[in-house]
């Protein structure tokens, strides 16, 4: 399984070396939204991740202070870089023209940037988007996957 | 009996340790962020602690030094320079826990304690040397403190508190252990395996000065198996070779205090190398 790392997280491997498994951030995280993976793979158990289902990021930048090992590091909302955000069109209620739906919008914390209406009216994630998970959060429909950025790595090594 | 003697004192300030680490994820969860972090790296106010061997771990794993680890790292190192793996005998939630095992176990069956091996550090420095070397050699995670038993004790708490989870594979390993230290007696853990208290050990090694045990033969009283070797937790021989100790008396003063109704033979102070 690939996990959602906090944001600021150094790429998969080098943040493997350098997590220390101190879960500052976790403490940290007025959310609540970084868990300290509980599995049984020594490789990362104890290690922190964004379970965005129970709660997403909302990019409030306060983990990358509390890193004392230097796997997080203090970066700006837009610098993020935890993954993507990938919306299913034929699921989402807008792009269906089911309903006018804007909550992914209002949401989003680099609306505008990541997120932007086309026409005014659809959705549609750009590449700014740094993976939060909040539209994936909110989407009443659940079209929103956010695919973590070690996964986007491995797919863009592929090259597809 | 004077309530604070030396054992009580240190019995305090192991629970104190122990809750303090129960309550750190407690306060995190209601917001206050003055400390946090766990026995693998712990922030107070600002000042960072961790763990030598998690600190060396990353650091080599990898491959680049970090001035803040390497200052939070120095300062349990220096601790045990001076006052010699204190850390283990004064602060470890999980040396509480084995010396209450240890406690009542000795309380069912009092049985001297049989040494089997005089000591054991070599083979585990060279064990945790090789993972080590192995960590840094390919590039993996600290692996290492998936066995720290502090570091487990402290992700429990932080577990339980701010993910209402427990995590299994620590928790089993905790409980685990301090049963087999149940039925066998010996405090095997700390005593033969614990990767943690290695480079405590090393640093009291080679500190040339420090708080050690020392044994004055001219005022020794006893004979034969006497009260101080059966009080070492750890089944040492207080009296034996200086050379023996050095390397495993964690300083907890135990014998120290059993044998001031005694001869007070065993003292603990400030000395030099005893050769």
């Amino acid at each position: 399984m690939t996990l959602l790392r906090p944001p600021g997280a150094e790429p998969e491997r080098l943040f493997r070396a350098r997590c220390i498994q101190c879960g500052q951030c976790a403490q940290q995280c007025p959310f609540h939204a970084i868990t300290m993976d509980a599995g049984l793979n020594p490789l990362t158990a104890g290690t922190p991740w964004v379970d965005s289902s129970s709660s997403p990021c909302f990019l409030c930048m306060k983990c990358g202070n509390a890193c004392p090992s230097g796997a997080l590091k203090p970066v700006t909302q837009d610098k993020a870089n935890m993954g993507l955000a990938v919306l299913d069109r034929d699921s989402c209620f807008t792009w269906g023209g089911v309903v006018l739906c804007r909550t992914c919008y209002e949401k989003c914390p680099l609306r505008g940037k990541a997120l932007v209406l086309q026409n005014g009216i659809n959705p549609v994630i750009t590449e700014s988007c740094v993976g939060c998970g909040v539209c994936e959060f909110v989407c009443p429909r659940k079209a929103v996957t956010t695919v973590p950025e070690r996964e986007l790595a491995k797919r863009r090594a592929k090259g597809s | 009996m004077a309530f604070f003697t030396r054992k009580t004192i240190r019995r305090c300030v192991q629970a104190g340790t122990a809750v303090a680490f129960m309550l750190i994820p407690y306060l995190n969860f209601s917001g206050v962020h003055f400390i946090k972090g766990n026995l693998l790296s712990l922030d107070i106010g600002g000042l960072v602690l961790a763990d030598p061997l998690a600190a060396l771990q990353t650091i080599v794993s990898s491959w680049e030094i970090s001035i803040t680890l390497l200052a939070a790292a120095a300062i349990p190192l220096l601790l045990a320079f001076v006052l010699g793996s204190v850390f283990c005998s004064w602060f470890c939630p999980y040396g509480l826990f084995s010396e209450l095992v240890h406690a009542a176990r000795f309380r069912m069956r009092p049985a001297a304690p049989k040494r089997i091996f005089r000591t054991a550090f070599l083979p585990r420095a060279a064990a945790v040397g090789v993972l080590l070397f192995g960590v840094a050699f390919f590039g993996m995670p600290p692996l290492l403190n998936q066995i720290s038993m502090p570091g487990w004790y402290t992700r429990l708490m932080q577990g339980v508190w701010l993910q209402h989870a427990v995590p299994l594979a620590g928790a089993a390993m905790f409980f685990g252990l301090l049963s087999m230290e149940l039925i066998t007696g010996k405090r095997i853990w700390c005593r033969y395996i614990c990767p943690q208290s290695v480079l405590l050990i090393v640093m009291q090694r080679i500190a040339p000065y420090r708080w050690r045990l020392v044994h004055d033969r001219q005022c020794c009283t006893c004979r034969g198996e006497s009260p101080c070797i059966t009080s070492c937790s750890l089944g040492l021989n207080p009296k034996g070779t200086p050379k023996a100790l050095e390397g495993l008396c964690n300083n907890c003063g135990d014998c120290v205090a059993v044998c001031s109704r005694h001869g007070g033979a065993l003292q603990q102070r400030f000395s030099g190398r005893i050769v």
